[in-house]
């Protein structure tokens, strides 16, 4: 059922964006743009060094640089700031100092050891200079095979290895069946294949770097804190644990977020610095995070190593699927802990019929920097290997990948159906969007553009995989199973003002997803009105209701979504009977239809929500025991995840004498439900999948053995640019699902998923037949010529 | 007064710092900076239009573009006193004084060239001069455009909205060269 018929209200529909015209003005407010009177300026002062003991710091000289307000080091701020609090807690994790600048030891390079604050940028970074810390270096752990060695040099001497969780699956819960038996499965299966896959380390690099800045209230701890994050409520949490500072004294304000795509998700070392030398300096401070600086300082992602195993019976239908894979965690988990790791083996088995797997991961420390969020959130990691293993296997069970995939995607009547790992899948028709995919007319295209370029004396091929992306994260009620430590829900209010406009506060944080718009529809719908007469806020903790999440794990449309549903059918049935009241009615004969309430079938005019809301301000003729005022609020708690899904289908041209690769053509098929707005939905994905293929030919941060980052920007860094965008043909289907009130999946995350996956088995597609399979990403040039060297098979 | 009527240069400070002044979308502006200082943190910090963005402080991203006498350059890349005197183009300038948005602008709302915003106003001023040299006389195809728009780096779009609302601006100067 592909998106057809015009939706009769907003939703459904591409309205512009509401944020477009302060962007283009350049009129967007974003953190860095916030100034206060008397502000100074912080600035960190990182470790050089992968792996050192702190053997002595002086600061004497940087103290003494006109301007300079105050230097620290990490033994100074050790008892006046509290350790970091974790989000992803899961069972036996350990922990590092979780402090914002180091004492004693250095464990990756950029690890906070000292900070100043001082006039300016610039002065503030002459005097950081002029800090002499002595190091004395220590063997670095650079490698996950490093990190295991029984010999390794220990990164947490108190931990006794380098081990931070481990994770298995199946769980065994009690009361339920055992789980099958994985390794049986196995042993019987008509084909086995295996191989070792790796994901590599990158950074999501939004545009805006982080910055924080905060206010300073001499009448006492009260401050009020800009900071560009996706989640206002865990940073003011956070710091108020972190400084002993009450809760209801932080005010935590997400201006316009520059990008943000995970790596914004949590708390960082400034956000708790900055506010405490506020207090302690009894000024105005702030902190932007340099380019340079956040290859180190900002949390990467992926890095996972994983073998892979699956078998099949005869008819090439799986039977059990065995992973071991290692989670490069960097020096001590970031408050996401090994979210991401873990995410990847619940979500392993992807959109397949798996009927029993065996699954164990392992997060070990590395001198680098902690690991975060990105965009995907583990699920890139399970894809990769899981999609390539599954051409891989195609080729040996001698299948055309396509059927390959038919014959194991879980058929549209199991649904809701429940993974080996225990995971719900909520709806979906995946061999349906396989087909469409093929039966596009951008797919005839691909063909010939194929042939053109092989024709042309240039390896070319097509590559295809399948995904599923978990969203509306989340069951509060599950969280605590999975090691969350914070509730799943959302909140939105919604207030209709004395003039009878609307006005909405949601507790998400747009970053670039455009949410004012979207959630502008969804309210003018629910509420009757035109568009125009509704504004939405966000990103303010003295506004917007509380919520631990806030944005990100693909969760705005359906949870947030749902919570508005909610406020505003407060507010309506309140306005109902407030005008019941007044037209001398039952609320239960009074209708609601184009902002108006009328008596049902009784021909005279209705009341305006203007004249209704009159009412409830003046409060002086209300229904008996009704508290006056128009403000509801909207709390929604999802009964389980939904689970957008889609298929991705990729040509790439390879240049035989760079090995660089051309990504001409993409199909990016994708179901998320019901789509508020199909513009954002579709912007989502296009940039997404341009993300994908960064990650799949360009973008890794490599660290050399002695623990060194190869990039400290974009220069070594290659994030895609313009030439390099595939002509990409978009389609949908639409599967609601029942788990939210307006049947919205997300999207934010489902480009990035399998785009990667899809690049490589096109680029393996090119290759010699015999050529070695690719089994890592990012795929450089250089590896791509290995490939091209290969003796052609005969 | 315009910039002609101020001194070419302010008595020394010890931080070398001295008054620079610049044409700064119409508007003289009169600021102190240090030699060290550059362009990008002077509009920013000292002339107070924080429109102008900076990204990587390094030259590669092309967030901080502004025109300097009409000419696009790296705000973070130019030290302010390269620029005392100049005629400084900045995304608060691009739209007309009575705030209509240029067609490019309007292009890029109906295409969705932007999602976070941050790197948009760059876009907006690399994409202002490309149309300028269109008025010119200079023809772009898909394949120059994608090049010169390689200046800057976006990463939320996917470029696809910039490409095509930076096509639908110049389609439009070439049917006004052809009328």
């Amino acid at each position: 059922m592909t998106v057809t018929e015009q939706p009769a209200g907003y939703v459904g529909r591409s309205i512009p964006s509401r944020t477009g015209d302060r962007f283009v003005r350049g009129a967007g407010r974003y953190v860095d743009d916030v100034h206060h009177n008397r502000e100074a300026t912080l600035v960190v002062l990182r470790s050089p060094h992968a792996h050192a003991r702190i053997v002595s710091i002086d600061t004497t000289a940087a103290r003494a640089i006109d301007g300079v307000y105050a230097v620290a080091t990490g033994a100074e701020l050790f008892d006046e700031i509290g350790p970091q609090q974790y989000l992803w807690d899961l069972p036996g994790q350990k922990t590092g100092h979780g402090r914002p600048l180091t004492v004693d030891k250095v464990r990756h390079v950029g690890e906070p050891v000292a900070v100043v604050v001082a006039r300016d940028q610039y002065v503030a970074e002459d005097a950081r200079d002029a800090i002499e810390v002595v190091y004395q270096p220590l063997p670095a752990v650079t490698t996950v095979d490093q990190a295991l060695d029984p010999g390794a040099p220990l990164l947490h001497e108190e931990w006794g290895d380098n081990v931070q969780v481990r994770a298995a699956w199946p769980v065994a819960v009690p009361g339920l069946p055992e789980p099958p038996d994985a390794g049986a499965a196995l042993a019987g299966a008509h084909t086995v294949v295996r191989e070792t896959f790796t994901t590599s380390r990158i950074l999501a690099t939004s545009m805006e770097t982080r910055g924080v800045v905060c206010d300073y209230d001499p009448t006492g701890p009260r401050l009020t804190i800009h900071t560009s994050t996706q989640s206002p409520h865990q940073i003011r949490e956070g710091v108020a644990a972190m400084l002993g500072v009450p809760e209801n004294r932080i005010r935590v304000i997400a201006p316009d977020v520059g990008g943000a795509f995970g790596m914004k998700a949590v708390l960082y070392p400034e956000e708790a610095l900055v506010p405490y030398f506020a207090l302690r300096l009894r000024r105005p401070v702030r902190f932007t995070e340099q380019r340079d600086e956040s290859f180190v300082a900002s949390t990467p992602s992926r890095d996972q190593r994983m073998e892979l195993e699956i078998g099949f019976d005869a008819d090439a239908r799986i039977v059990g699927l065995r992973a071991r894979y290692l989670i490069d965690l960097g020096s001590a988990p970031s408050t996401c802990g090994a979210g991401t790791g873990w995410a990847t083996g619940a979500l392993l088995c992807g959109p397949y019929t798996v009927p029993a797997v065996d699954i164990s991961a392992t997060a070990v420390v590395t001198n680098k920097t902690p690991l975060g969020a990105y965009r995907g959130f583990g699920q890139p990691e399970a894809n990769f290997p899981l999609e390539r293993l599954l051409d891989i296997a195609a080729s040996q069970l001698g299948l055309d990948p396509v059927e390959l995939r038919r014959r194991n995607l879980i058929p549209p009547e199991a649904f809701p159906f429940t993974t080996a790992t225990g995971q719900l899948l909520d709806s979906g028709d995946y061999p349906q969007m396989l087909d469409l995919a093929l039966d596009r007319p951008a797919y005839a295209d691909m063909l010939r553009e194929r042939d053109e370029i092989r024709a042309a004396g240039r390896p070319a091929g097509i590559g295809i995989a399948f995904f599923n992306e978990c969203t509306n994260f989340g069951p509060s009620g599950v969280f605590p199973l999975i090691g969350i430590t914070t509730g799943g829900w959302d909140a939105t209010s919604a207030t209709v003002e004395p003039d009878g406009r609307v006005r909405l506060v949601s507790s998400q944080t747009p970053m670039g997803q455009d949410l004012e718009t979207a959630f502008a529809q969804l309210a003018a719908d629910r509420f009757g009105v035109p568009l125009d007469h509704v504004t939405v806020r966000f990103g303010d903790t003295d506004s917007s209701h509380y919520t631990a999440y806030a944005s990100g794990a693909s969760r705005a449309a359906g949870i947030a979504g749902s919570s508005l549903i909610l406020a505003a059918d407060k507010a309506v049935d309140k306005m109902r009977r407030i005008a019941a009241h007044l037209l001398e009615a039952d609320p239960g004969d009074v209708e609601h239809s184009d902002g108006e309430f009328r008596v049902r079938g009784a021909g005279a005019a209705g009341l305006s929500y203007a004249t209704v809301a009159a009412a409830a301000y003046q409060g002086g003729n209300l229904p008996a025991g009704m508290e006056p005022g128009l403000e509801t609020l909207g709390a929604f708690d999802p009964q389980a995840l939904a689970f957008s899904y889609g298929v991705v289908v990729a040509l790439v041209d390879v240049d035989p004498h760079t090995g660089q690769v051309r990504v001409p053509r993409m199909i990016f098929g994708h179901d998320c439900g019901n789509q508020l707005n199909p513009r954002i939905v579709d912007a989502q994905i296009v940039g997404g999948a341009l993300q994908g293929q960064g990650a799949a030919l360009t973008e890794e941060i490599v660290y050399d053995e002695s623990g060194q980052p190869g990039a400290t920007g974009f220069a070594d860094y290659l994030v895609p640019i313009a030439p390099e965008i595939p002509e990409l043909d978009v389609f949908h289907t639409v599967t609601p699902t029942p788990f939210a009130l307006n049947g919205a999946k997300g999207v934010g995350e489902s480009g990035v998923i399998a785009a990667p996956s899809a690049i490589v088995n096109a680029l393996q597609d090119a290759l010699p037949a015999g050529a070695a399979p690719l089994t890592s990403i990012p795929v450089l040039p250089e590896r791509v010529l290995d490939g091209l060297a290969t003796e052609p098979a005969r | 007064m315009t910039t002609t009527d101020l001194p070419p240069t302010a008595p020394a400070r010890p931080t070398g710092e001295r008054v620079l002044t610049m044409q700064v979308n119409g508007e003289p502006v009169a600021a102190l900076a240090e030699p060290r200082t550059n362009l990008a943190d002077f509009l920013r910090e000292r002339a107070g239009r924080t429109g102008t963005h900076t990204s990587c402080h390094q030259g590669w991203c092309g967030a901080c573009t502004v025109l300097v006498d009409g000419e696009s350059a790296r705000s973070c890349l130019t030290l302010a006193v390269q620029a005392d005197r100049a005629e400084i183009t900045t995304v608060e300038g691009v739209e007309d004084p009575d705030g209509t948005l240029s067609r490019f602008q309007q292009a890029l709302i109906e295409h969705t060239g932007f999602q976070c915003g941050f790197c948009t106003p760059g876009f907006v001023v690399l994409g202002t001069e490309i149309i300028a040299e269109a008025r010119a006389g200079a023809r772009f195809d898909r394949a120059e455009l994608l090049r010169r728009l390689s200046a800057n780096i976006c990463r939320c779009t996917g470029y696809a909205g910039i490409v095509d609302a930076l096509g639908s601006a110049l389609d439009h100067v070439t049917g006004e060269a052809g009328a």
